[in-house]
């Protein structure tokens, strides 16, 4: 009795092994791309087909134990990634195109996203180059508010939205991607603050969340888009806080110089606009803080983009109200209270969409910027090495400072 | 999508009509060389894995709600598998495991297994690697279709409405309770692989209340005039009701083969067949 508890799967397991089509069979793996949290993020082209698609292939690996990988169980978080993306289908949304489970691995295959956000940022924020072109600026922001819109009507929350996470096809279509973060929130079995304590990049952390509210609600997704918004306006992040690191015990640190960046231009936040105030865990920290008044407006008006720096096309500046629907739109998203913050669906209606240049189903229609293609290194193109760094998934954010670093130099 | 069980993969891809199920059973036969009939009534069997599903379920104090996540998956890969070829045991395991992180109710793979191994020593080892490697191929049978719909919530929704659309026509307490126990009890069939979730409900709700009626002759007229009323409602509920009559009759039909359920008839089943996987 005791073989057949030790190979419980037997027959089963080789009947299915032997059946299983491996990655190497169905792929060609052209390069690497990014290495991502807990694994690696390959470029693919599909082996079958005539049309020769590319995809970015996902790899989560076992843990590592000596030399040997072993089965540990999967990651709640790799759990969820599997099935939100096994189950949502946007426009908007990278589209998951299998999963391959083989030799102890999950490869996630997606279809092949040129660009990213980020790299879109870098490439404008060069200092000869100019702004990101209006209309490609409001059919980002709309396609990713689309995007956002149809996970929030699904009840899934995003929980890490940056430039990094969100890509763009070749033919200028938004996709947002990683949902290594992402979660159900009409399942509150267990309510939904519990688990992971640390979300979203914190440059782009919701100030509730800041003050330590541990309930996730779709508003603190907003506010990441109002802040990608700001950047795809600056070319730099609104609110570059200094990350205060966790210590070595489990206390999560009041993020005090971020809140301090969002202090300083949005104004000092109050009990009159924000009721709900006093209930945060830190919000005695708050009176510690010098008093500001919100400069949103100044800051809006002086950053340099396409329609008011001076490499602007005359003709196609908007009028002065077109420009300020934008402020409101950004004004709106960046709003303290939560529970005012624009919706998703609200600000898809915002009147900013409705003036001219309308939003455009390719974010590059009219434009003729020839973006760099997504980098690929060759230094490793073995999908199927074991010898990576560590895989285990945590909440922290990935600090996107280092790959910005890269990027800048490969300009 | 999560939120909509239409357009939901179970919805798409885990949904199927009896002739597809049987045909895909058959060719699970094929494919493996093992004949379900030789395993004796496979309610018998289906009952049993849910008593050790609950049974797990308890030890590990995990919500109902986890649970028939659990059996749904079990549903599901035994549809591709056969029982043969596998430590079901294992299996069942492994299914509360996965539809614990899935629920979010996570359990430690430790515990799923150290409790697993106290109810059943003979069939499962202290190696937590076994559960995780058998996680893999689980999550490839399930074609990595994770999220699953359950009744629990239409039967809330429509017995919400059902009370609202007259006074008396609502659930007792007692009837909820009942209706409540035929969702449990359908996870043990295969009306989760056929029908969607709101009419397994209402078939719940038809069963607790109807079926459960005092016979014609001696019903009193408020009780007449609540059937009418309930009966109206189910017609203009959107329903197809012949679905829900054929649900009522598989339903009907596992309580009858319930009967003649014998516990420890399974239990040596498992034992022979375990100990033959040599
Ligand atoms: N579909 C895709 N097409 C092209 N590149 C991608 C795609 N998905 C991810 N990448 C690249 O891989 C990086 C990491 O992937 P991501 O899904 O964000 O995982 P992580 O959780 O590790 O951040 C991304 O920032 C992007 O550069
Ligand atoms: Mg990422």
């Amino acid at each position: 009795m005791s073989l057949s508890i030790r190979s419980p799967l037997g027959g089963y397991k080789i009947r299915r092994d032997s059946t299983r089509k491996k990655v190497l069979d169905r792929y060609e793996i052209l390069g690497y791309i990014a290495a991502g949290t807990y694994g690696r993020v390959y470029k693919a082209r599909s082996k079958y087909g005539t049309q020769q698609r590319e995809f970015a292939i996902k790899k989560f690996k076992a843990d590592k134990e000596g030399e040997v990988a072993h089965y540990t169980g999967i990651s709640q978080s790799a759990c969820r990634e599997i099935a939100l993306c096994r189950e949502l289908r946007h426009t908007n949304i990278t589209t998951l195109t299998e999963i391959i489970l083989e030799d102890k691995c999950i490869y996630m295959v997606f279809e092949f996203a040129e660009h990213d956000l980020l790299q879109l940022i870098h490439f404008h924020s060069h200092p000869d180059r100019r702004p990101i072109p209006d209309s490609t600026l409001k059919s980002i922001l709309w396609q990713l508010l689309n995007g956002v819109s149809y996970l929030h009507q699904n009840w899934v929350l995003h929980r890490d939205l940056k430039p990094a996470n969100i890509m763009v096809t070749a033919d200028g279509v938004v996709k947002i991607g990683d949902l290594g973060l992402a979660r159900l929130f009409h399942k509150p079995l267990q309510p939904l603050f519990t688990g992971d304590k640390v979300v979203v990049t914190i440059w782009y952390r919701a100030p509730e969340l800041l003050l330590g509210s541990r309930h996730y609600t779709p508003a603190v997704d907003i506010w990441a888009v109002g802040c990608i918004f700001a950047e795809l306006l600056a070319l730099r992040p609104i609110f570059k806080g200094e990350e205060a690191k966790m210590d070595n015990k489990k206390t999560v640190p009041f993020q005090r110089n971020q809140m301090q960046k969002i202090i300083e231009i949005l104004g000092t936040p109050t009990r009159e606009s924000w009721p709900a105030l006093p209930q945060y865990p830190e919000y005695h920290a708050l009176s510690s803080f010098k008093t500001y008044q919100s400069v949103l407006e100044t800051w809006y008006n002086t950053v340099p983009n396409a329609t008011s720096s001076s490499h602007a096309n005359q003709s196609s500046q908007p009028q002065q109200p077109a420009r300020q629907r934008g402020f409101q739109l950004l004004q709106g998203l960046l709003e303290y209270n939560p529970l005012k913050r624009l919706t998703a669906e609200q600000a898809m209606q915002h009147p900013y969409f409705g003036e001219m240049p309308k939003p455009t189903a390719n974010i590059f229609e009219s434009v003729n910027v020839e973006y760099p293609h997504r980098r690929i290194s060759n230094e490793d193109n073995d999908i199927k090495t074991v010898s990576l760094p560590g895989t285990k998934r945590s909440g922290l954010p990935d600090d996107s400072l280092p790959s910005r670093k890269k990027l800048r130099n490969d300009h | 999508m999560a939120a909509n069980y239409w357009t939901s993969s179970q919805y798409n891809h885990w949904r199927f009509t009896r002739p597809q199920l049987d045909r895909i059973r058959a060719q699970t036969e094929a494919d493996t060389g093992f004949r379900q009939q030789d395993l004796g009534e496979p309610r018998h069997l289906r009952i049993f894995f849910h008593g050790l599903i609950q049974a797990l379920g308890r030890h590990l104090s995990v919500r109902q709600q986890a649970l028939a996540t659990a059996e749904v998956y079990l549903a599901r890969f035994y549809t591709r598998a056969a029982v043969q070829e596998t430590n079901p045991y294992l299996v069942l395991a492994t299914c509360v495991y996965l539809a614990c992180k899935m629920e979010e109710c996570p359990q430690h793979i430790r515990s799923v297994v150290s409790e697993a191994k106290s109810l059943w020593p003979d069939f499962i080892t202290h190696d937590p690697t076994k559960l995780a490697e058998c996680e893999f191929y689980l999550i490839e049978e399930l074609d990595s279709y994770l999220i699953v719909h359950h009744p629990y919530r239409s039967l809330n929704q429509l017995s919400k409405a059902l009370g609202a659309s007259g006074n008396n026509a609502g659930l007792s307490p007692d009837e909820m309770q009942t209706a409540w126990s035929v969702v449990n009890d359908s996870f043990v069939t295969d009306l989760p692989l056929l029908y969607p979730p709101n009419v397994i409900a209402l078939t719940a709700i038809y069963m607790s209340v109807v079926l459960r009626m005092p016979p014609a002759s001696s019903q009193n007229e408020r009780t007449r005039t609540r059937l009418k009323r309930i009966m109206d409602w189910f017609a203009g509920c959107g329903i197809d009701l012949e679905d829900v009559v054929y649900c009522s009759q598989e339903m009907i039909s596992l309580y009858e083969v319930w009967e003649s359920y014998n516990e420890k008839t399974l239990r040596d089943l498992m034992a022979r067949l375990i100990a033959n996987k040599r």
